[in-house]
């Protein structure tokens, strides 16, 4: 018998069917989920190995080093390349670029994982499996796992700057403070020495060479004059009408030590010759 | 051909004896398998037209005798049967029935490793042509005598490198159809077939 024949007469000996299309659409299905699951893993074991990394950062020694994590991603990282090839036509694809894009998948989600703190929440659970601590260490074991949490890395640094912030801050208060008591730097005294060039410039301006608060002060001395003349001497003098510039000549004479101090502090000008009589 | 006149035509379940041979004959394979969902009668067409060169490629690969050689060819067909729905008409049938007879033979070569001798190279004496690229080469190809020593020179390779050698020197196939029945990309056709040459070579120099 021929084998054409032989193969035949086992078809319909054996009744062997032909699979249907979707038996092979369900296939390539299967292998292209098994693919994104199989990455999925791996990204995994990259962020759990770079939150470790992270944790113990310089501390890490070659013992501590998370060995487990790089070994299960590569081996994702193989698997889900194997899966990959059994899709459909995919096989023609060189291994460079397949890999490639595997790789930059698993290293975006890891990443990803790693830096909104999942990785940490991962490995905290599996800390709770009994066995995890004898194929892997654990933050009890590691000086530098477990301590701080690597979602707060990003707050770490806001802190930091917070409390230079508060320290620059307590500086200055504590320096204001000891100004204060010294009565040197204080905010008065900057205000009078702005007072005072304010009062420089419009002495400068003046035709009478006496600002508002000058004429104030000399209001106050005609007053202070009157009453003294009034009270020391029944004499009436015409001395009221003279001038600004006359009186200025005048009145220094008549003027008693304490109101020549007075008017001294409050002048802006150069003190003038006094003739204490 | 019209296939209605074809389908009109046949009266029994014995294709062979209603159907104008000369006419189905002549068809492309693509559209022969698309005729083996209406009747697998026309499977044997393709049978047929392949069987000669299955069987040459599984002894030249698997090696064993006659009917050993015949019960792997039989499970190809089987499976080319079972997964027809999986042939694209965007390939070619032939490139797909050896990528088929390329996995029988590893699963076969892996159960059966003992018996992987006695590869048959008929036409060994244009492989030697082919593979002597130099003339220290050929020289100790004539020295040796070719056929026997031929023989378990290449059952001393492995699989891999002994199934691309044959498929390239012997079938004939090209780059692209090579890479198409071992499912592997073109450029790794290349190295292969590179590494299967020195591989060859090295081999030949240790026998000397």
């Amino acid at each position: 018998m021929s084998l054409d024949r032989k193969i035949l007469e086992r078809i319909e000996r054996e009744n062997i069917k032909i699979r249907p299309e979707w038996f092979f659409a369900v296939k390539n299905f299967v292998f292209g989920t098994g693919t994104i699951l199989i990455s999925i893993l791996g990204s995994i074991s990259l962020a759990l190995l770079f939150d470790i990394s992270a944790q113990q950062g310089k501390s890490m020694t070659w013992l501590s080093a998370p060995y487990l994590w790089a070994v299960l991603f590569a081996i994702f990282l193989m698997g889900s390349y194997w899966l990959v090839t059994k899709i459909d036509l995919l096989y023609r694809v060189r291994f460079v670029p397949i890999m490639g894009m595997l790789l930059c998948i698993s290293l975006s989600f890891g990443y990803l994982t790693f830096a909104n703190g999942k990785a940490e929440e991962i490995r905290l659970e599996l800390e709770k499996i009994p066995i995890y601590d004898v194929i892997a260490p654990t933050s009890k074991d590691l000086p530098g796992v477990g301590k701080k949490p690597a979602s707060s890395y990003n707050e770490d640094i806001k802190q930091e700057e917070g409390e230079e912030d508060k320290n620059r801050n307590k500086d200055e208060e504590d320096y204001d403070k000891q100004d204060k008591k010294e009565g040197g730097d204080d905010e008065s005294d900057f205000e009078t020495e702005s007072e005072d060039e304010d009062e420089l410039e419009r002495s400068e301006n003046r035709e009478d060479g006496r600002d508002e608060v000058e004429e104030e002060d000399w209001q106050e001395f005609e007053s202070v004059k009157e009453d003294v003349e009034n009270g020391s001497e029944n004499t009436g003098n015409g001395q009221n009408e003279d001038s600004d510039s006359d009186r200025d000549d005048e009145n220094d004479e008549d003027l008693e030590e304490d109101e020549v101090s007075e008017v001294e502090d409050s002048d802006a000008g150069e003190p003038e010759e006094i003739d204490e009589a | 051909m019209d296939i209605k006149k074809i389908k009109r035509n046949n009266q029994d379940s014995n294709l062979s004896k209603s159907l104008n041979l000369r006419g189905v004959e002549e068809m492309d394979d693509e559209e022969l398998v698309s005729l083996v969902f209406q009747d697998k009668e026309f499977f044997g067409v393709l049978i047929r037209r392949y069987e000669a060169r299955i069987i040459k490629y599984v002894t030249r690969i698997a090696g064993g005798n006659k009917e050993a050689v015949e019960d792997v060819v039989q499970n190809i067909f089987i499976k080319a049967y079972v997964n027809l729905n999986s042939f694209k008409k965007s390939e070619r049938f032939g490139s797909w029935i050896y990528g088929i007879a390329h996995n029988e033979c590893i699963d076969n070569w892996r159960k059966y490793k003992k018996h992987s001798g006695n590869v048959s190279l008929e036409s060994n004496g244009e492989l030697l042509a082919i593979l002597a690229s130099d003339e220290d080469l050929e020289r100790a190809l004539i020295i040796k005598d070719g056929e026997n020593d031929i023989r378990n020179l290449l059952d001393k390779l492995p699989i891999k490198f002994r199934e691309v050698l044959v498929l390239k020197y012997l079938e004939d196939k090209d780059y692209g159809e090579i890479g198409n029945i071992l499912k592997k990309p073109t450029s790794t056709v290349g190295t292969l077939l590179r590494r299967a040459k020195k591989r060859f070579k090295q081999i030949l120099s240790e026998n000397r």
